[in-house]
């Protein structure tokens, strides 16, 4: 194993030079400047090249490197089921029944497969060996940047009967290939926890974002079973659909009013490439066309894309042409007016794809353009010939198009006309004295009250205010002329000056003549306020879309509390904001003293004592939402190392449960020796045992299930610093009810003490609600409800000055996420909202009053 | 001119939508647009309720000023402006719109012939004997109290209510992706229905409907077929057609169409409105003249007819063509735990009579 070790083990050289080096004059620039990074070390270095950058989208992006394997062992036939779980300590865990990373020695290099092709760059299966035909990876450099990124990573392979395990931190080998049991299935398991070193804006994994992926992967691979678990709130989901893309293309379209029931389906292959065309028309305004090559997702588009969009206009204009559909006065057909109302996915499998960067977002292959054309035209003129009365249909609704299309721009155009002559800008709008865009504010302000604080509140030499009055219309519900005829748009629309819609001419969206390059919705912080934020943001999405996408759209962030004590008045931003400071102000004239010992602990100790038990507390949350019994795995501690047990196997028997803790690999590999007609810890656990038929025998079937119990590592850490800091961490909770009440009174554990007062405190987790009692004590606590409550001055303070303020800034990473949450919740069906609502009744953040 | 380090965090667009509009739904849903299934009352009705019994307004009392009532909910309990809170005051005062009305209104509180009322520094009010009853026991620590808006005071979470509010003067309301629609009914019906349900827990909504026999509005009117009244009551949804009442009056020589009695909440002068275009449309013959004589004696709407009209079948036009005949969703849905619920009969008395039990036992 030693030599093994020390060829991946990497870079012996120390740090590489940093960029900074090179401009201290003194030293020489020679050769001793120059550095190679080996292996890993690169990534860790330059993460940017390989996964983008290291924000959200980036600490996804590793998920999904590590998920397209699982996906390229479908594309080859041999696995069905892939499973993914976030942990609460922030880990995830990928796990997929396919043929298993291989294991056996390399004979070239030395180690095994798998510890191969997890640590060094460019070693894969994926380069025409024979393995995989068509694979979205192709740079054999996906899961190693995974591997490098993370704190921790492990790697369970089933394979032979074996079940194998392998550790890596940061990149490096830290336990090296063993056999922890026996398998039954293949599969490989890989779990994760992203490095905070390299992700320092977050580690949080978001169940959508995953969600959203998982289910286009669901949709795009047929038969193919993904299930999605989040244990930090309890969910899961399973994505399966049989229907594949036509599925899809319904799911995508199932809030809405359809042309035709059925969508239109083209699937051909051409030489070795495969295309498949799947689309259908609803009733809305709004495209939706998503592209993938080899199951990768495409948003910027490529050739694919522009092969289908000239093959859809071309075939539609012929057919109408053909039929004499279209009347001499209506206005020509155009890709515009055949994508309205249009949900399409066009996906491609091809070998060598080749992307416009790494991060694969624009497939820029020149062959596929002219096949997908060819076959999107080809199969549309066929399905036209045999569906007259569809194609009819879809021709009406692109006239249609046209045609309000063309109302729309004289529209358009009579309203920029009648602001142009009408002095310009709306009444309303207090503009700034700053000529250069770039440089102004506009603030969309709720109501007239709040409007003149901001007015009175601003820096009047790039801020501009707006008010608007009430609730603006719904224009996800509402036609353009209904839209263009309410007051509040149109002062919206000629405040930032721009034009609205997609289509070309007078009037039409031109990002250049953007009046503000920050506009900020600014709404009252009650529950109106977000009904009027989301109606703002409706507007914006349908009709300036592209100020959304390039991040023009801002949302102020007004403080939610003001808190006031004797003279003194604060200003907080949020709940959590909020605890810090009753936090604070709770530790601020008591001490917390240790009845055994009368040692005390002050101001500053005991926050940082708090601050962990709050993220304990949070763990331990998780850990019972999982059925953990939190008092006995705290029990099970090794009170040498601190070490917690890692697994957890339930062994049910004759209806009674019995839980053991297990330390760790070993002790699993022991207890699975005991306890031999049970599977070992695998992501699959969840099926019957193989005995699991009744009537066999007698004696009922016992059902093992072992889980791992990611969190372990993250609690250990934490007890240890309470521990280093003086706390008796077997007495975290308070002890068993029969023990609480013996015959003479328990000894407290602390005593929090405030001059002469002394409270008993009986276990470590009562410190924290008690402290902030203590907080609130005093304390005038006021939640803002509207603007017009602030002084200008306030307002100033708070929200408008850049120094001081915090802006959230609108972003959309997902478009066709937004399009459904938009066409849900403010659509006109009412029966998908009301099941959204449904749904997400839980997420509710703050109830009116 | 923007700071250096300004603080922007990012936010999926996806994301804000999802949070505010949930937000703003549940907001509405659960504390604004639909009745609790306790009392009956939205907060906003409560609150006006609640500040009236602070003021002491009680049936013996002096009226006071609907401004100082309107202006008291909205400082104290309900933060949302005074032009809000007047009309449900008012609506809660108006005994063609409530079948037993909470409020008792001094002054001009408009009409059921779609008149305005007065302006609210005219009007006064006070509470009604029914009111009285909703507020009984308030202070004898019978019913959770809250914190208000700002924390400076307390209100109830939800009233004492010896009087079944929610099903003896029903409710509507429309809040985001549901809405609730509940007719009112008869106090003498429903306290019969209660005593029964008491006595025999076991009973079906069938049972009860012997006591309850339907749905009772306060303008009158007929309710058309007995099985959709039924269903409803069983399902709690469903669909029931109202008509008004109508008797035909010789008057020298001529015969007359005489309305008496309209449907709930439609107008007599719209259907007066109708049945004038009907004629200008030449979609009905035989009508020479229509009166709309409503005052405060009641409804009266005179149809005059030509002398060769039959009045059967300018009637059954009528019928036809005018809101003399609409239909009213049934759709009972109420706040019950903190949760919408779609409710039959027997849920929601059994919803207020739970409630009745332990305010009795509290108060004991």
């Amino acid at each position: 194993m030693a030599d093994l070790q020390s060829d991946t083990t990497i870079s012996q050289s120390g740090v590489p030079a940093e960029p900074g080096d090179v401009s201290r004059p003194i030293e020489k620039y020679d050769a001793s400047k120059i550095d190679k990074l080996e292996g890993l070390d690169a990534v860790r270095k330059r993460p940017g090249m390989y996964i983008g950058d290291p924000d959200e989208r980036g600490l996804h992006q590793c998920v999904f490197e590590v998920l397209d394997n699982s996906i390229d062992e479908h594309l080859a036939g041999f696995c069905d089921t892939i499973k993914v779980t976030v942990h609460a300590d922030g880990s995830i865990t990928v796990a997929d029944n396919g043929r298993g990373i291989p294991v056996d020695i390399h004979p070239k290099w030395k180690m095994p497969a798998v510890e191969l092709v997890l640590t060094n760059l460019h070693a894969g299966g994926k380069f025409g060996q024979g393995a995989y035909k068509y694979s979205g990876g192709l740079h054999g450099v996906g899961a190693k940047c995974t591997n490098a990124l993370s704190e921790w990573f492990e790697a369970e392979i089933s394979r032979d009967q074996k079940v194998y395990h392998m550790k890596f931190a940061r990149g490096k080998t830290v336990s090296p290939l063993e056999v922890i049991g026996k398998a039954r299935h293949t599969g490989t398991k890989i779990t994760f926890k992203p490095d905070p070193e390299i992700f320092t804006i977050t580690t949080n994994f978001k169940y959508d974002l995953i969600a959203a992926r998982l289910r286009e992967l669901a949709f795009l691979n047929p038969g193919l079973t993904i299930v999605l678990a989040d244990e930090r709130d309890n969910k899961s989901e399973t994505f399966f659909y049989k229907g594949g893309i036509p599925e899809f293309v319904k799911e995508l379209n199932h809030a809405k009013e359809t042309v035709h029931p059925k969508p239109i389906a083209i699937s051909k292959q051409k030489d070795e490439i495969f295309v498949d065309v799947v689309l259908q028309y609803n009733d809305s305004y709004a495209d939706t066309i998503l592209c993938f090559a080899n199951s990768i997702s495409n948003p910027d588009g490529g050739t694919h894309l522009s092969g289908f969009r000239t093959a859809l206009t071309r075939a539609i204009n012929q057919f109408a042409k053909a039929n004499n559909l279209i009347k001499e006065k209506d206005p020509a057909i155009t890709g515009d007016d055949v994508r309205e109302g249009l949900t399409a996915v066009v996906s491609v499998k091809l070998p060598n794809p080749r992307f416009e960067s790494q991060t694969k977002v624009k497939l820029v292959n020149t062959e596929i353009e002219g096949i997908v054309s060819s076959v999107t035209y080809d199969g549309l003129m066929t399905y036209f010939d045999g569906n007259g009365t569809i194609a009819r249909r879809i021709v009406d609704k692109c006239l249609t198009a046209a045609r309000a299309r063309d109302a729309a721009r004289k529209a358009r155009e009579a309203v920029r006309k009648s602001a142009l002559t009408g002095g310009g800008l709306p009444g309303k709008l207090a503009d700034c004295s700053e000529r250069d865009p770039k440089l102004c504010e506009l603030y969309i302000v709720e109501g007239d009250s709040a409007g003149g604080t901001a007015r009175m509140g601003r820096d009047r030499r790039f801020q501009a205010i707006l008010p608007i009055r009430g609730k603006i219309i719904n224009v996800e519900k509402a036609r353009v002329d209904k839209m263009l005829g309410n007051e509040e748009i149109r002062a919206i629309i000629t405040a930032i000056g721009t034009g609205i819609g997609t289509g070309e001419g007078e009037g039409a969206f031109d990002i250049e003549k953007l009046r503000y390059h920050r506009i900020v919705i600014m709404t009252d912080a009650d529950v109106d306020g977000s009904h009027i934020r989301t109606l703002l943001l409706t507007f914006f999405f349908r009709q300036m879309r592209p100020l959304v996408e390039k991040g023009f759209i801002y949302i102020a962030q007004p403080p939610l509390y003001r808190v006031k004590r004797k003279n003194r008045e604060e200003y907080v931003e949020n709940t959590e904001q909020l605890d810090k400071m009753l936090i604070e102000l709770g530790t601020e004239d008591v001490k917390l003293v240790r009845t055994r010992d009368q040692r005390e602990f002050k101001a500053a100790q005991l926050t940082a004592l708090l601050e962990t038990l709050a993220e304990l507390e949070r763990l331990a949350d998780a850990l019972k939402r999982r059925r953990v019994d939190f008092q006995r795995y705290l029990e099970c501690r090794d009170p040498q190392t601190g070490a917690l047990p890692q697994y957890m196997a339930r062994i049910k028997r004759d209806g009674e449960e019995e839980i053991h803790f297990l330390k760790d690999d070993k002790a699993l590999r022991r207890f699975n020796e005991e306890h031999e007609q049970a599977e070992t810890a695998d992501a699959f656990v969840e099926q019957e045992p193989a005995n699991g038929k009744s009537g066999e025998g007698t004696a009922q079937p016992v059902k093992i299930k072992v889980g791992e119990i990611y969190e372990s590592q993250e609690v250990a850490k934490l007890l240890s610093a309470l521990e280093k800091k003086g706390l008796e961490v077997d007495r975290y909770l308070p002890p068993p009810r029969e023990e609480a009440h013996p015959r003479e009174e328990p000894q407290p554990l602390f005593e929090i003490v405030e001059g002469d007062n002394r409270t008993p405190l009986f276990s470590v987790s009562e410190i924290l609600p008690r402290i902030k009692e203590f907080g609130k004590r005093g304390l005038t606590i006021q939640r803002y409800k509207g603007l017009g409550e602030m002084d200008p001055e306030q307002l100033w303070e708070t929200t408008l000055d850049p120094a001081r303020r915090k802006l959230v800034k609108v972003e959309m990473p997902d478009f066709a996420k937004a399009e459904e949450i938009f066409t849900i919740c403010m659509g006109d069906e009412v029966e998908p909202r009301r099941q959204f609502i449904e749904e997400n009744a839980l997420n509710v953040r703050n109830l009116d009053v | 001119m923007y700071a250096q380090n300004e603080k922007l965090i990012p936010i999926n667009i996806a994301d804000e939508m999802q949070k505010s509009f949930i937000d703003y739904s549940m907001s509405v849903i659960i504390s604004r647009a639909l009745p609790d299934a306790r009392d009956g009352l939205k907060p906003s009705q409560r609150r006006i309720l609640f500040a009236m019994h602070e003021l002491g307004l009680l049936p013996n009392r002096q009226h006071r000023k609907c401004a100082k009532i309107a202006g008291d909910t909205s400082g104290n309990y309900h933060p949302h402006g005074e032009q809000v809170i007047y009309p449900t005051l008012v609506h809660m005062a108006q005994d063609f719109a409530l079948r037993y009305p909470l409020v008792d209104g001094q002054g001009n509180f408009g009409s059921i012939d779609g008149d305005d009322p007065a302006a609210m520094r005219y009007t006064e009010a006070r509470l009604s004997p029914i009111a009285v009853l909703m507020l009984n026991d308030l202070d004898k620590e019978t019913v959770d109290f809250q914190p208000n808006y700002d924390e400076t005071r307390t209100e109830p979470k939800v009233l004492p209510a010896a009087f079944p509010n929610l099903i003896c003067n029903g409710s509507t309301g429309i809040a985001v992706g549901m809405a609730t629609s509940i007719p009112p009914h008869n106090l003498r019906e429903v306290v019969d229905a209660c005593i029964h349900l008491i006595d025999h827990n076991d009973c079906t909504v069938d049972d009860l409907c012997r006591f309850i026999t339907g749905p009772d509005f306060p303008a009158g009117g007929v309710i058309c077929g007995r099985g959709p009244i039924l269903s409803a009551y069983r399902t709690g949804r469903g669909i029931i057609t109202l008509r008004g009442r109508a008797g035909i009056e010789e008057v020298q020589g001529r015969n007359q169409i005489v309305i008496t009695q309209v449907p709930f909440n439609v107008a007599p002068s719209a259907i007066e409105t109708q049945i004038a275009h009907l004629v200008n449309e030449k979609e009905i013959e035989g009508i020479a003249d229509v009166r709309n004589e409503t005052n405060k004696d009641g409804v009266r709407l005179v149809v005059e007819l030509k002398r060769d009209a039959t009045p059967k079948l300018v009637l059954n036009n009528i019928i036809k063509h005018t809101q003399f005949e609409t239909t009213f969703g049934i759709n009972m849905v109420a706040i019950d735990h903190g949760r919408p619920r779609t409710l039959d009969l027997k849920q929601m008395l059994n919803c207020y009579l739970d409630h009745r039990h332990e305010v009795v036992v509290r108060r004991l």
